[in-house]
């Protein structure tokens, strides 16, 4: 890795932090603004409610506050839950979830990202046949309806109707029991990848340096593999990253339907039990997944296409 | 060929005994696995703590308390041998049963000291059974306040067996409240012990009832097995109960369709779909959805008004029609099923028909008689009122139907004000600032002062949000808290019951149903509609 690239790197990690501590502040801010507090119950009287808050700190002013969060999370101490799973650490709450979110995100953009790429490679090398049609329709399926409504279709026919897999994630068959979320998550991924490699590789396929390596009479398959796929891949990395972290932020539903204790569903239910702290870890990890993502995703432009140069300083 | 012929049949052979293994598996309950659903997710293990019904639920598989539900749902002793109630009610002396905890350790009396004496240390929303609005047991209600120790709560262990409550005034359900998890007992050196992770996970809690929690997946799914050191383990017939936490109704009804679940509760879009099926049935889950009036809007306190809205609403019609998942009309502010009287009635039969008595039942012509009256009353045409609701909470039909209901009022404009609980409890009940707002309340004990205490001048401040007030309720409410004779205490109790109406302190709209699906090979499944809402330790599965 050369200077620059270091330089480059250092920079963009200084920002993220930035970023970060704005995003945390910001976040902190408007939970304290919601209303309510995270002991909504009707029955707690205002004494007890006094004691409950005095016990958490939540009584102090908002700054001093936000300087006990801040200074307990760069130890590592995320604090613990008010509410959702009563005095646990959100370590171990969130930790638990976000592994498994991950291990599925990670599955269904794999197996997305392979089955669109080949799709795209497909549909483009028989541009405006039925094949080409076909393909078109996946794409157009995949992107608008929603991962939930493939889940509840999958839930109902593998599960349910032919019962070929288990209609909820279970963690004592953790391959088997996943089979069906993946599918419906990686829907949206195939579409979208599937269109990206299209568009791209039509374009590739017709530019003049294509026509000069068919003229040097390369073979078929290093022509598309070697030349043209990877040109068009680099438009599709780009949005590979929002696409894991969507997958991995917008599964909230699929999660719900198909029993899976994942990230989505405990921010869901974080945001309107007002556990500000289960909140605020579930967010903070959105934030640094995506951040992370983001710059992996840039240093990989770098690799692939070294016309992109990250110039010195820059 | 050959050799694949030969794979082939040894494989059919497997099958063939994994198949008979199952058949002969299958007579025999006390190996069966019974897997139910929950909606929610498990808040706490800390019987001290836990405010929930799925937490209750666990809680009470694994902990027994002084009480405890039969097969039959009435209320027996548990670890409680005996018990010695003195001449004035105010002095409960009980002897406990041989029982041990999973560590090996003696259940004692002082585990209950304990765990109470917890319960107001860390400020748990519960804490107020143990005070006047409870049991009422001596200085609780200071301890609660802060102003004595709870160390100094008439709870005491004379010996590791006996264990002697003294009561301030007479309660007539203390029973009742002594099969609440929030009385049920805690061993107070593996409490200490454990600090702050006591009841984080399952290796830092202790159990002493019917099962053992083997898993605990967060967020879904728990794992109770039969406790086999359980002082009544022969009664346990199945080896586990899985619950899956906090899943989705559709879902749920998928996977009891494809067998993996044995029972399940079904939102009412679904109640079409199932209704015909053998195991959908409905029960009655204990909350009361009913309206606070605000009785500091001058237009509310008009009392032909109040008549008015509630005659206007045909609760019949929006259980049946619009509801379907086995709901009821409210006909009090008293829920049906919540407790029963000394003479063996139920408490709110006996009250009868509050409504149709006070004749504020559906009538829309008698509805609008009352409008016209008030609105002369008044000294106007017409008057413009909000209903507040959550959106969170699934009456969104509900509040739709009151809506259109009002507005055929001649002279009545009703705006619905859409918000969430959260905001409906804190901005809008807290504040005072509503007109009428769609509330429900669900019991912490099976007596009637669950609900009537609520409405007390002295709750105003608390749970009182419509500030209502009268004088004869509150002496009625009181003169029933020192009254000893059950039956003379349930008569005051019918009177303010009856008063509520007479006045229309707040219109009860319904009493909230559940549509269920219970596979035809469960049974002995405890479901109340009050405190812990399942008992697994009688499941067996056929």
């Amino acid at each position: 890795m050369n200077k620059g690239m270091m330089k480059y790197i250092g920079k963009r990690l200084a920002i993220s932090a930035a970023t970060l501590f704005v995003i945390i502040l910001v976040l902190f801010l408007m939970l304290k603004l919601m209303p309510g507090t995270p002991f909504n119950d009707e029955k707690l009287t205002e004494a007890q409610l006094a004691v409950l808050m005095s016990k958490y700190g939540l009584d102090q002013p908002i700054m001093v506050q936000f300087w006990n969060y801040l200074r307990n999370m760069l130890t590592g101490d995320f604090g613990v839950s008010y509410v959702i799973n009563k005095n646990m650490n959100i370590s171990q709450l969130v930790g638990s979830a976000m592994g498994i979110s991950f291990r599925l995100g990670v599955m269904a953009t794999i197996l997305g990202t392979v089955i669109g790429i080949l799709l795209g490679i497909v549909a483009a090398l028989n541009k405006n046949t039925w094949i080409d049609s076909v393909s078109t329709i996946i794409s157009v399926i995949g992107v608008s309806i929603p991962s939930f409504v493939f889940a509840l279709l999958l839930v109902y026919l593998l599960g349910a109707r032919w019962r070929i897999f288990p209609t909820q994630y279970s963690s004592s068959k953790p391959f088997v029991s996943a089979i069906i979320p993946v599918i419906a998550l990686s829907m949206s991924v195939i579409a979208n990848v599937a269109r990206f490699t299209r568009t791209e590789m039509i374009s590739v396929l017709g530019s003049d340096y294509m026509i000069l390596a068919k003229a040097k009479g390369l073979d078929q398959r290093t022509l598309i593999f070697k030349h043209a796929l990877r040109n068009s891949l680099i438009p599709v990395i780009t949005i590979l990253g929002p696409i894991m972290v969507n997958i991995m932020t917008g599964t909230m539903v699929v999660e719900k339907i198909c029993g899976i204790p994942g990230l989505g569903k405990l921010l869901i239910s974080s945001i309107q039990q007002n556990d500000y702290n289960v909140t605020l870890a579930c967010s903070f990890l959105y934030a640094v997944m995506y951040i992370i993502i983001v710059l992996v995703i840039d240093v990989l432009y770098g690799i692939i296409d070294p016309r992109i140069r990250l110039g010195k300083g820059d | 060929m050959k050799i694949m012929k030969k794979v082939l049949s040894a494989m059919l052979c497997c099958a063939m005994a994994f198949t008979l293994a199952a058949c002969g598996s299958s007579d025999d309950s006390a190996s069966a696995d019974v897997v139910v659903m929950s909606e929610n997710d498990l808040m706490s293990l800390d019987s001290s703590q836990a405010t929930d019904g799925t937490s209750f639920e666990v809680i009470a598989a694994f902990k027994d308390g002084l009480y405890g539900y039969a097969e039959d749902g009435t209320l027996t002793l548990m670890l409680a041998e005996s018990v010695e109630v003195s001449d004035d009610l105010l002095t409960y002396t009980f002897t406990l049963k041989d029982a041990t905890w999973s560590n090996g350790t003696a259940v004692t009396a002082n585990d209950f000291v304990y765990a109470l004496q917890r319960c107001i240390n860390v400020g748990s929303e519960y804490a107020f059974l143990l005070g006047e609005q409870g049991a009422n047991i001596v200085n609780a209600e200071a301890a609660i306040a802060g102003e004595v120790d709870a160390s100094e709560i008439g709870v005491t262990a004379v010996d590791d067996k006996t264990l002697v409550f003294e009561l301030a005034s007479p309660c007539g359900f203390f029973d009742k409240l002594l099969a609440f998890p929030t009385f049920f007992p805690i061993n107070e050196e593996f409490a200490e012990e454990k600090g702050d992770s006591y009841a984080t996970s399952i290796d830092n809690l202790l159990y002493c009832g019917a099962f053992e929690l083997t898993t605990w997946e967060l967020n879904n799914k728990v794992v109770l097995t039969k406790n086999e050191n359980y002082y009544d383990a022969d009664v346990v017939q199945v080896n586990s109960v899985t619950i899956n936490l906090a899943q989705d109704q559709s879902a749920a009804a998928l996977q009891f369709d494809s067998g993996e679940l044995d029972y399940c509760v079904i939102s009412s879009s679904l109640v079409d779909t199932y209704s015909s099926n053998e195991g959908y049935s409905t029960i009655n889950n204990g909350y009361l959805w009913y309206l606070y009036i605000n009785f500091e809007n001058e237009l509310l306190e008009n009392e032909n008004i109040r008549k008015g809205l509630s005659a206007a609403i045909d609760r019949d019609d929006l259980c049946e029609n619009i509801l379907k998942d086995g709901s009821s009309s409210a006909s009090g502010f008293v829920p049906a099923e919540l407790s029963t009287n000394s003479d063996g009635q139920d408490f709110a039969e006996a009250c009868g028909d509050l409504l149709a008595a006070n004749e504020i039942d559906y009538d829309l012509e008698k509805a609008q008689e009352y409008i016209d009256a008030g609105l002369a009353e008044l000294g106007v045409d017409s008057i413009s009122i909000d209903l507040v609701y959550g959106t969170d909470e699934g009456v969104n039909d509900c509040a739709t139907y009151l809506e259109q209901a009002f507005n055929a009022l001649d002279g009545v404009t009703l705006t619905l004000v859409a918000t969430n609980k959260q905001a409906r409890i804190n901005t809008y009940l807290k504040d005072g600032d509503f007109d009428l707002c769609l509330t429900r309340w669900g019991p912490d004990y099976a007596d009637a002062t669950t609900y009537l205490n609520n409405l007390e001048t002295s709750q105003i401040g608390n749970n009182n949000y419509g500030c209502y007030s009268n004088s004869e309720y509150d002496d009625l409410l009181a003169a029933a808290r020192s009254e000893g004779d059950a039956a003379t205490r349930e008569g005051y109790l019918m009177e303010a019951n009856n008063i509520l109406m007479e006045d229309v302190a707040i219109v009860p709209i319904f009493e909230q149903g559940q549509a269920v699906l219970q596979s035809s090979s469960l049974s002995g499944l405890v479901h109340n509609a009050v405190g812990t809402p399942y008992i697994f330790k009688y499941v067996t599965k056929s």
